[in-house]
């Protein structure tokens, strides 16, 4: 059972194959110019390196944000095209997920984004209603809770918590926004 | 010699659309979601919106497209998609969808200009472009009149200098209190008035280029002048005025060009095309001149994938194919494809 793992929430774009709980090989690119360009080429390349087909994987995981709006679309889209055309089961988990799930005990976990921080209560899975803090509203109440917002992702640890998502419908896979459109109706 | 088919995407506004072209020519298939409900409440398109939308119905609109035709990806021999001009947010749902199924079912990437796709769609069922012909396109973000010389070798010989006629349409219909989009709802309304309004001529000289923003400004600040004199508007005949000189200034540009370059065939696109006036105007204009026209089928007019389909048989016939770091491009230059 091979599962590809695509996060590209913000300016990282990370892709993990991994076969049942083992990993095979990952690509992290930090602070891509354009995740439109990056994505695709770099998917392909991991796939090339591994010998493996697009045809080979089984299970597609994306992170849905929240994040950046259109760096979160790239991978839902890329990441919910390809179980429909492949026919393969996806799922889900949010950026806060990516924080939150390396912790062992609970704690107000945040996700940046180039104006302000996306934070929760998270306790082994989200607890609370995810709020959007600007920047300087974020650093006081970072300092005040003391809130996790940069910690390494453990490889292991991701693929125990992706492994026991439920299966979604690729076409009602989509991002995570919390923040609303200006102006709204 | 075999049947072309190609599976084009296309997302650059706001219709997410799906089509299988045979042959640049043969509508298989073809779905449209349109999220012009949506918009309707804003008075245009809200960019945030649309490419939120298309990211819900993308998936949904590829396999309504695909089921109805009775083939499968197997059977295409390529997958084309916009990449330039539009809102960049919708586009890159298009093309990132695109380069997951060619790279799934190992198919080449064919990148298609959105202006191209209208130009294109005067290739679909019993429409042929036939070389060299002038072409008028007129849209929401462009109006040029254009020497099409041969496939995807186009001269611009004219083009607006501000609004493009379909915005200009899109922002008089929103001081009339119609609603989005512009076009249809002030045709609709214009029929029922006259055009007793004295309104500026827009760029009242010989050369092929357009302007509409003086005229847009005029009809602005009229209603707003009148409307704070307390005196009331008579819409349906203001609509019938900028009509009328929006669509009057358009043919006689195009009467120039005529003149000019003596063409014996003429193509309309765009979703301005769609217009029953402009379409009448222009047909006056060709008997006159004795010049073949050729204007899409309306349900081809608008924003669709089957254009895009159109628009990328010339290029897959050629070799010229895209790879998979192609990007959204949101201004396009009609020159470069």
């Amino acid at each position: 059972m091979i599962t590809l793992f695509i996060d590209t929430h913000y300016k990282d774009i990370l892709l993990y194959l991994y076969r049942d709980s083992e990993l095979l090989d990952k690509k992290v690119l930090r602070g891509v110019k354009s995740t439109s360009v990056e994505t695709m080429p770099t998917l392909i390349e991991l796939l090339d390196v591994n010998n493996l087909k697009v045809s080979n994987i089984n299970k597609i995981a994306v992170c849905i944000g929240p994040g950046s709006f259109t760096g979160t679309r790239i991978g839902v889209t890329i990441a919910k095209t390809l179980a429909y055309a492949n026919n393969i089961d996806i799922v889900s988990l949010t950026s806060l997920d990516l924080i939150g799930l390396n912790l062992d005990s609970e704690s107000y976990v945040g996700v940046l984004e180039n104006n302000g921080a996306f934070v929760c209560k998270y306790n082994k899975e989200i607890i609370s209603d995810i709020k959007y803090y600007k920047l300087s509203e974020y650093n006081v109440f970072k300092e005040d809770n003391k809130v996790v917002d940069n910690i390494e992702l453990d490889d292991n640890k991701l693929i125990n918590f992706i492994n026991k998502l439920e299966v979604k419908n690729a076409h009602e896979v989509n991002p995570l926004y919390v923040k609303n459109i200006e102006g709204l109706k | 010699m075999k049947d072309v088919y190609i599976f084009a995407i296309e997302s650059s506004c706001d219709e997410t659309s799906a089509a299988i072209i045979k042959n640049g020519k043969d509508v298989v298939s073809l779905t449209i979601n349109t999220q012009i409900k949506t918009h309707e409440n804003y008075g245009g398109v809200v960019p945030e919106i649309a490419s939120r939308m298309h990211t819900e119905a993308i998936t949904y609109v590829i396999d309504d497209c695909i089921k109805k035709s009775g083939m499968t990806f197997e059977d295409m021999d390529a997958i084309a998609v916009t990449y330039t001009p539009g809102l960049l947010g919708s586009l890159l749902v298009g093309i990132e969808a695109a380069k997951v199924l060619a790279l799934t079912y190992n198919k080449p990437l064919i990148a298609v200009n959105h202006i191209a796709g209208h130009i294109y769609a005067n290739n679909l069922e019993d429409n042929n472009i036939v070389f060299p012909s002038l072409g008028l396109v007129v849209s929401g973000g462009h109006t040029e009149i254009i020497y099409l010389e041969d496939d995807y070798n186009f001269k611009i010989l004219g083009s607006t200098l501000d609004d493009a006629i379909g915005e200009a349409y899109d922002k008089v219909a929103r001081v009339l209190d119609l609603k989005y989009p512009g076009g249809p709802n002030i045709e609709k309304l214009a029929k029922e008035g006259q055009p007793t309004y004295k309104l500026p001529i827009p760029m009242n000289d010989e050369s092929l280029n357009l302007s509409f923003s003086g005229l847009k400004s005029s009809i602005i600040n009229l209603v707003h002048n009148e409307t704070q004199r307390g005196n009331e508007i008579n819409r349906a005949d203001l609509a019938c005025s900028f009509q009328t000189i929006a669509v009057d200034e358009l043919t006689r540009k195009v009467e120039l060009a005529i003149k000019k370059y003596n063409p014996k065939n003429m193509i309309v696109a765009g979703g301005v095309s769609a217009n029953t006036y402009l379409r009448e105007e222009i047909a006056k204009v060709c008997d006159k001149y004795n010049i073949n026209l050729s204007i899409p089928k309306m349900l081809y007019c608008t924003d669709n994938a089957a254009m895009i389909g159109a628009a990328a048989y010339p290029l897959f016939k050629r070799g010229e194919f895209a790879s998979f770091d192609l990007n959204g491009i949101s201004t396009g230059n009609i020159f470069k494809f």
